[in-house]
């Protein structure tokens, strides 16, 4: 059965070894090809090793390795985990690159504060909970219309010194501002 | 019947914790900006390195501490040919430099056991031999260490033994198993604790990631290294949305190794493993307020 299938060995683990069969389901076999496990919904070849190609190539983006660079962004942003220099609040909304929204609100009870904006959206947006506050700086960012929900005050402040930084304070927009 | 404490400066209030796994300077750097970070015992075998870990707890930075067992028996696979699964098996006095971890570990416990956050037990030789040398550490050093089950190797009683007797318990072995199989696993044993939401279950070497968000209430922690992404291998490295890996990095983010700026990678790596930890109790909070996840370990 095992030449059927795409045969996958750990070779820190030689136990067991997961057999996996495209958009089918995966099997846990131990040393003899005996199945132990079935496992459902395996992730995919690239997802396990935490990149989502599919994402890469709906943005148009590379995936070639890089051979280095030249750091000059991370030299560019400020790399500690003190309070933010941007003071948000619960309600504020900003517009970020002229494209992207930030919303400060929670994430379950505030969507009518959001969905809007989704329901108004194209095929090029991309919908962003609790968003890292590197989001911006990613090659995805660059090509992607971001909606971004975040209901931590500290974490929204770091997205906007973090964008700040690499774009420049004219780059943030605030549209709403809790009274 | 009361369970056992695990011994250590624990709160089982606190809510859920990502300790960053790593030794030498790269971790002075990181407490800076995330205070739990994981010492492996082969990285405390120094005084250096002990000076490094005594100035990570002066700083208030809490400190778990691993036993040292995956070094020691990589070491020791590499030294006699033996394959590593088997050498997990053999007994401890069978693994070279076993006696030089046993006294290191005894004294790290002895000299730092009432600051750090708590240390993993010795697990070697499987289920009954660990529990056997976690017995000669409560007796012999009067402390007592996190079980650790694993899921790949123990039987689920073992697991149920461990949860009915002590406060927190590790689960382990994640590090040899693919994606699919370890979120199989790391669901079944959340699953399984739920029978007793008053456990801690540490993860070892799972990365914070959306996974842990649709875990069952429970409280818990984890440790990687995988925060040090950005040094190991900058071109993969990625920003997250609800802690799913998201979107790659621009190329400038990626330093040239000639420009020796791997400290800063490593800091942005700690920067990023803090913001999604804080993702992780920020998520935990918000379901606890909205009445949709019952709070953390209650008493």
């Amino acid at each position: 059965m095992a030449d059927l299938f795409d045969f996958v060995q750990d070779e820190e683990w030689e136990s067991t070894a997961v057999v996996q069969c495209p958009g089918q389901e995966s099997f846990l076999v131990d040393p003899s090809g005996a199945i132990v496990e079935v496992v459902q919904d395996p992730l995919l070849e690239h997802e396990d090793a935490g990149l989502l190609f599919d994402v890469y190539e709906a943005c148009g983006l590379e995936k070639q390795e890089w051979t280095g660079g030249t750091g000059t962004l991370l030299q560019a942003i400020t790399l500690n985990t003190d309070a933010p220099k941007h003071p948000v609040k619960r309600g504020d909304v900003y517009r970020l690159a002229g494209r992207h929204t930030l919303y400060v609100v929670d994430l379950i009870c505030d969507f009518m504060a959001w969905v809007p904006t989704l329901a108004n959206a194209d095929a090029r947006t991309l919908f962003v909970p609790y968003p890292d506050p590197f989001i911006t700086i990613t090659q995805t960012a660059q090509v992607k219309t971001l909606v971004m929900v975040q209901p931590e005050e500290y974490l929204g402040g770091h997205l906007l010194d973090r964008h700040a930084e690499a774009y420049g304070e004219d780059s943030i927009e605030c549209l709403m501002r809790r009274a | 019947m009361p369970k056992k404490k695990t011994s250590g400066a624990f709160d089982p209030q606190q809510g859920p914790l990502y300790f960053l796994a790593g030794n030498g300077p790269s971790v002075l750097a990181a407490g800076e900006m995330h205070p739990a970070i994981l010492i492996a015992l082969d990285g405390l075998m120094s005084e250096d390195a002990e000076r490094i870990l005594v100035q990570l707890l002066d700083s208030g930075v809490q400190v778990m501490i691993d036993s040292g067992v995956f070094s020691l028996c990589s070491t020791h696979s590499k030294l006699t040919g033996m394959p590593l699964p088997e050498v997990f098996a053999l007994h401890p006095e069978q693994v070279q430099g076993y006696d030089k971890l046993w006294k290191r570990y005894a004294y790290i416990l002895e000299t730092y056991g009432d600051r750090v956050w708590g240390a993993v037990e010795i697990d070697l030789g499987g289920a009954r031999v660990s529990t056997e040398t976690r017995e000669r550490i409560e007796s012999e050093l009067g402390w007592v260490p996190i079980p650790v089950y694993h899921p790949v190797t123990d039987h689920y009683d073992y697991f149920d033994e461990l949860l009915a007797t002590y406060d927190r318990v590790c689960v382990g072995g994640s590090v040899s198993t693919k994606g699919p199989v370890r979120r199989r696993f790391i669901r079944d044993c959340a699953e399984r604790a739920r029978a007793h939401p008053d456990v801690w279950l540490h993860y070892l070497g799972v990365h914070v990631s959306e996974l842990f968000l649709s875990l069952p209430p429970q409280g818990g922690s984890s440790d990687s290294t995988k925060w040090l992404t950005p040094v190991r291998w900058a071109p993969a490295h990625s920003a997250f949305g609800m802690l799913r890996i998201f979107a790659p990095f621009q190329k400038e983010i990626v330093y040239d190794r000639d420009l020796k700026e791997s400290v800063r990678a490593a800091t942005l790596g700690a920067v990023q493993s803090h913001y999604a930890s804080h993702v992780w109790e920020s998520w935990t909070r918000e379901l606890i307020e909205h009445g949709l996840r019952e709070p953390l370990c209650p008493e």
